[in-house]
């Protein structure tokens, strides 16, 4: 009796352990959508470049009734004949938005790159290096100024090329494959843009351009990402190959010429670590005697210190001094001291809302940084209210550089400064979260969000509201983690909300609305 | 910045049942009908180097990371075969050399089942055979998701063991447990995160279930009773800490730990030390722990043979 009672409880254990709950959790699913407008006028809308016009020319398409067409009618059939499981759904994953999809892809690899390198032995720190980007430390450590940058060049490339194809496509008006082909079936819900030149290939060829150029170390990863896009639209019976061939050569030549702008917007000399002394003799000059110092043990180099100077989007030189807040309160005034006794009273008592909210936004090494969340949540926001391709590309361009212009406007502001951690001040504020590796005022996160959260609330007036208050709750995580005083926060929301302003105007009088 | 640290202290003191034996879910003693037994104990775990995957390595930004934890534990007899446990923990959280604040905090409620299956003579000996079934839940909303400083991981949590205790007559014993811990997702509060290189677009973070099993070998006489043990423990899934990097909680932790404990009984009272080191791992601390008890038994029932050894029925 006793032996078979032990005989069943071994099985019911060893059941068990077989019954694993699911480890693995679920990745984001967007389903395709039909566009509610085409916007037959996207190829007027203004670029964030400017490009020859011939450099931008494809030839026109085979006519209707030329056999040219009608192989490839053919050949696209017996692909359809063929397609499997596997190439269906990466059809349909492809289809649910390739804009976004690239934007996912580029938030994926910054969060796995955004890790800051571990010191040496000797107490230095590596450098990452271009030319051996796989070799520890990667190459690069795409920090929040590094995503900002990567995720604005992606939008534009992408939003520029869309134009070159909107313009080409009403230029040719050829409808897609199964307007004049009753065997084929579009594995995606029909719309009426016309399929040629294709921009589902203009948009993997220009994304996997830049993302190539911004992460060395991923070439072999995003070529097969790129010929899968690209692929997946004959598996969908949405293109055929001339359409494809005619999008990519816009993509190649818009990605060529963005990554020319790239090489010359100043990133190469943000780095500048030799001239950093000049910073803090400037910025005791303004009357900051106790500046900024490195909170990681061994002391790290600040995080791009000249990032201040990498060339703006939305607007010039003379508006960033303009836009730079003013002089914090220096230590000893009241003002500083009631920052202070705040964050220090915070740093002893907590509530579980305010953790949460640090945690939510805290955007920390291993993740796709303060950009990448306003990011994420603009494509959110293009999905929900299914934007087509060109406006997407539209929203995630205007949202994306308006980041990358919030990056290098709180950047000047912070070397311009140099101003102290709260911790670093006194060592009894303790935070919830990690400090990062350069001057307090103003916040990031603050500027960060005030931007993308104009820009945001603009383009989505039904939510902007949530999104303003969204962007409030970012720059309030910071002093709930106790990693700055108040005014850096408030400062840096008032400043990335006039950074965003700049894109909003843009917006205005791109000929988009 | 938040750099890596890894926490043991998960694997050896919260998600194993606690160390009080004499009473525990993994040891091979029982309580006898209506004896209740209540300990409060003490432990201090603490770990200067740790492995990253496995690698092991130091942190600058943390120095020393240390943990300790109040408990209260009581086993109940219900009958000589049938005990039921139960254990509620306070633990507080800190490291010598970071900026981060600490946590601390009650933690989770754990309760168990143990029956024993079977008691026979073999070979001059005893041996006894038992089964253990337990869960556990937080009872607090604690942060999980603040490695390696968190105080526990927010995973409700269930498991069965199954335990082998052979004793001679002169007191010398042997004892073999293994067992399977479920460990629930937790959700936290980001909603994005790493998982095996890849990202999530999610709060609900899978934790890994995990094995254990130790053996002992001890000497117990009435007023006292010492064992030196040695325990393996494994996560079951889950990736390694990211290269410089926070832990996670996704983490494959594994451990092979080894220990000394002792107690000595004056009256109904008890006392009780304890001592353990991680000798390898992966994605936890190379953590040394110790700890004190206080012991204090109960006879409910009042039956006119009964003396402190009827503890060890």
């Amino acid at each position: 009796m006793r032996n078979l009672f032990t005989n069943k409880l071994l099985i019911l254990s060893l059941a068990l352990v077989f019954v694993q709950c699911n480890k693995t959790p679920e990745l984001e699913v967007r389903a395709p959508y039909a566009e509610l407008t085409l916007d037959p006028d996207g190829g007027q809308w203004k670029t964030y470049l400017e490009y020859q016009p011939e450099l931008l020319q494809v030839p026109a398409p085979a006519g209707l009734t030329s056999v040219d067409y009608f192989e490839e009618l053919q050949s696209l059939k017996s692909v359809l004949a063929t397609v499997t499981e596997e190439q269906r759904q990466a059809a349909l994953y492809w289809g649910g938005n390739g804009v976004l999809r690239w934007h996912e892809i580029a938030r994926e690899i910054a969060a796995d790159y955004n890790v800051p390198p571990n010191n040496k032995e000797d107490g230095t720190y590596p450098a990452p290096d271009p030319m051996n980007p796989t070799v520890y430390p990667r190459f690069p450590f795409a920090n929040p100024p590094y995503a900002a940058r990567a995720f604005a060049l992606l939008a534009v490339a992408q939003y520029d090329a869309l134009v070159a194809v909107w313009k080409a496509k009403y230029e040719h008006n050829r409808l897609s494959p199964s307007s004049y082909d009753k065997n084929i079936v579009s594995l995606l819900p029909f719309n009426s843009l016309p399929s040629y030149p294709s921009e589902d290939a203009a948009v993997a060829v220009a994304s996997r351009e830049l993302m190539k150029f911004l992460f060395p170390g991923e070439v072999q990863y995003l070529e097969g990402r790129a010929s899968e896009h690209i692929d997946s639209r004959l598996w969908a019976g949405a293109n055929v190959q001339s359409d494809l061939d005619a999008g990519a050569a816009i993509g190649l030549a818009v990605a060529q010429k963005v990554i020319a702008y790239a090489k010359t917007d100043n990133m190469s000399k943000a780095n500048n670590q030799s001239l950093y002394p000049t910073l803090i003799a400037d910025a005791n000059s303004r009357g900051f005697q106790a500046t900024w110092t490195s909170r990681d043990n061994p002391a790290r180099p600040p995080m791009l210190p000249f990032y201040g100077g990498v060339k703006t989007w939305n607007f010039g030189e003379a508006e960033k001094v303009a836009i730079r807040p003013p002089a914090p309160p220096l230590p000893g005034t009241p003002g500083f001291e009631a920052d202070l006794q705040e964050v220090l009273d915070l740093s002893k008592n907590r509530s579980r809302e305010q953790l949460r909210i640090a945690s939510f936004w805290a955007d920390g090494p291993g993740t796709y940084t303060p950009p990448g969340h306003w990011n994420r949540r603009a494509a959110d926001l293009i999905h929900r209210y299914e934007l087509n391709e060109i406006r997407s590309a539209r929203t995630m361009a205007l949202v994306s550089t308006a980041l990358q212009d919030a990056g290098i406007s709180c950047w000047d502001t912070k070397y311009y400064y140099l101003t102290q951690r709260p911790s670093e001040v006194d060592p009894a504020v303790k935070t919830c979260t990690g400090i990062p590796n350069f001057p307090g005022y103003t916040s990031g996160h603050s500027t960060f969000s005030g931007a993308a959260a104009e820009v945001l609330a603009y383009l989505f007036p039904n939510d902007a509201e949530a999104l303003q208050q969204f962007a409030k709750e970012a720059s309030d995580s910071r002093i709930f983690g106790c990693i700055h005083f108040r005014v850096d926060c408030e400062q840096g929301l008032e400043a990335g909300k006039r950074v965003g302003q700049y894109a909003v105007l843009r917006a205005k009088n791109d000929g988009a609305e | 910045m938040f750099k890596g640290y890894s926490s043991l202290i998960i694997v050896l003191l919260f998600l194993l049942p606690p160390r009080l034996e004499g009473q525990t879910p993994t040891d091979g003693l029982m309580m006898a009908r209506r004896d209740l037994c209540t300990v409060v104990q003490f432990n201090h775990t603490q770990w200067d180097q740790y492995w990253e995957g496995d690698r092991l390595r130091s942190n600058a930004n943390f120095g020393t990371i240390y943990q300790r934890q109040l408990q209260a534990m009581s086993a109940f007899g219900i009958s000589d075969r049938l005990n039921a446990l139960i254990s509620l923990p306070w633990v507080q959280t800190g490291a010598t050399n970071t900026y981060l604040n600490g946590q601390r905090g009650i933690q989770d409620l754990s309760v168990w089942l143990k029956w024993r299956l079977l008691n026979r003579s073999i070979l001059g000996g005893s041996l006894q055979l038992f089964t253990t079934g337990g869960l556990s839940s937080p009872v607090t909303d604690y942060v999980a998701d603040y490695m390696p400083l968190n105080i526990g991981m927010q995973s409700r949590t269930s498991s069965l063991r199954l335990i082998a205790h052979y004793q001679l007559p002169i007191g010398i014993y042997s004892t073999a447990q293994a067992g399977h811990t479920w460990r629930s997702n937790v959700e936290i509060d980001r909603n994005a995160f790493i998982f095996f290189d890849k990202l999530y677009y999610t709060n609900n973070v899978p934790v890994p279930n995990l094995a254990d099993a130790t053996l002992r070998l001890g000497l117990l006489k009435s007023r006292f009773q010492v064992e030196g043990w040695l325990e393996g423990s494994t996560g079951l899934s889950g990736d390694d800490m990211r290269y410089n990097e926070a832990p996670f909680l996704t983490n494959k932790m594994q451990a092979i730990t080894y220990g000394f404990w002792g107690r000595y009984w004056i009256g109904k009272l008890a006392v009780s030390a304890n001592y353990g080191q991680v000798l390898s791992g992966r994605n936890v601390g190379k953590a040394t722990s110790f700890g004190a008890g206080i012991f204090y038994l109960v006879h409910l029932e009042k039956k006119e043979e009964k003396n402190e050894k009827s503890l060890y029925k």
